[in-house]
């Protein structure tokens, strides 16, 4: 008898002692889900993999194993959870060949063969299928926090406040520069305020790119005043001994570079008259 | 195509439409020179609002432009550069330093006007 044959003819056996055994090794999956849910899954998991064990590790069952590993990593299972399962099945698989082919000892050896490679090629997909689902995410969390970073404020009539948020890498810095000109055409500042308060860290290549921030500023015809440089910023930046910040306006606090930046276009802030 | 080099008051103008040839770069920077040398201007103004893209040989030029009219003595401001002009620049390494530049003509023309 084929190997799938002997496969297919336990099915419900199968099924049935692998939920059993999942639950006595205390399964995060079992506490979760009814006996007849889990069964399910299991039979589907059974069937896909003894179509594979037929055909070879093929197109479907790769797409099946990313549907299910996006599914069960949506809903907290880990890695070795799934890999946990696919070595009770291995074992399960081992020991129904043990019984049906006692007779046939050459054809044990041929079958654990194609079990083993079985195991191997699926713990790949599922090791894939898993590393997909995590970039997946990453470029979802990049997305989100390109979309968040860096606002560009209109403060007030011709000036723009720019408050940087994290570590500047270049990526980030190039799409600010870019979105902070288009700002200042737009917004016909003059002004542009750059804050750095929130900025933990600074080396060389941050300090490069936020000189080329303010020099593109200063092309289009705008004066940018540097606000928010902290204590060991101003040490790293001594330390980097780089000259770059020597041309530039710098202020301590944002309160102080507003001031500045209203002075230099001829307005102040001033209690209002009492009546 | 050559580029017109107009006087206002005391002022030369040089507003340059789209794209810049290289040649034509070269002409604008001679033409330039003699203009000041002759008509001895108090400022020179570059408007650069038309132009949407820059190649690194006319950028070279163009902060040439600049630093040989602040050499010859007269006061050089550069208005309405374009935010990807803006980048080039800086991505070439010209920062047009001790140049006067301006958001736009208008901005430009107040700042000479108030230095002479």
């Amino acid at each position: 008898m084929e190997l799938d044959q002997i496969l297919t003819n336990n099915v419900e056996e199968i099924v049935h002692e692998t939920v059993t055994k999942l639950k006595n090794l205390g399964h995060p999956l079992t506490n979760k889900l009814e006996y007849s849910v889990l069964s399910n899954r299991i039979r589907k998991l059974v069937n896909q993999s003894v179509a594979a064990i037929k055909s070879g590790v093929d197109e479907g069952f790769i797409n099946y194993m990313d549907d299910i590993i996006l599914n069960r990593s949506g809903e907290g299972y880990s890695f070795i959870d799934m890999q946990n399962i696919m070595t009770v099945l291995r074992d399960k698989f081992i020991e129904i060949i043990e019984r049906e082919c006692y007779e046939q000892p050459d054809k044990i050896v041929e079958y654990l063969k194609v079990i083993i490679n079985f195991t191997g090629e699926s713990r790949i997909c599922m090791a894939n299928a898993y590393i997909k689902v995590r970039e997946n995410t990453i470029i979802q969390q990049q997305q989100a926090l390109n979309e968040l970073s860096t606002p560009i404020i209109p403060l007030f009539d011709k000036i723009v406040v720019v408050p940087l948020v994290g570590t500047i890498d270049t990526f980030r810095a190039k799409q600010t520069i870019e979105r902070l000109l288009n700002a200042i055409v737009s917004e016909q500042a003059e002004i542009v305020i750059i804050d750095v308060t929130g900025v933990p860290i600074i080396d060389t290549a941050v300090a490069q790119n936020l000189l080329n921030a303010v020099n593109a500023a200063r092309l289009l015809g705008s004066t940018c005043i540097l606000v928010g440089i902290s204590p060991d910023m101003a040490q790293t930046i001594i330390k980097l001994d780089v000259n770059l910040f020597s041309d530039i306006i710098t202020n301590t606090n944002l309160k102080k570079g507003l001031e500045t930046a209203l002075n230099m276009i001829d307005l102040e802030i001033k209690p209002r008259k009492k009546e | 195509m050559e580029i017109p080099i107009l006087k206002i008051d005391n002022c030369l103008v040089v507003s340059i439409q789209g794209s810049l040839t290289d040649t034509a770069a070269l002409d604008l920077q001679e033409n330039l020179a003699r203009d000041i040398s002759q008509q001895e201007p108090v400022g020179v103004l570059v408007d650069l609002t038309a132009v949407e893209i820059v190649d690194s040989f006319v950028a070279k030029v163009l902060s040439d432009i600049s630093s040989m009219s602040k050499l010859m003595g007269v006061k050089v401001v550069v208005t309405g550069i374009q935010p990807g002009v803006a980048i080039t620049l800086i991505e070439l390494g010209i920062t047009l330093d001790g140049i006067r530049t301006a958001l736009n003509l208008q901005k430009g023309v107040d700042f000479l006007r108030a230095s002479y």
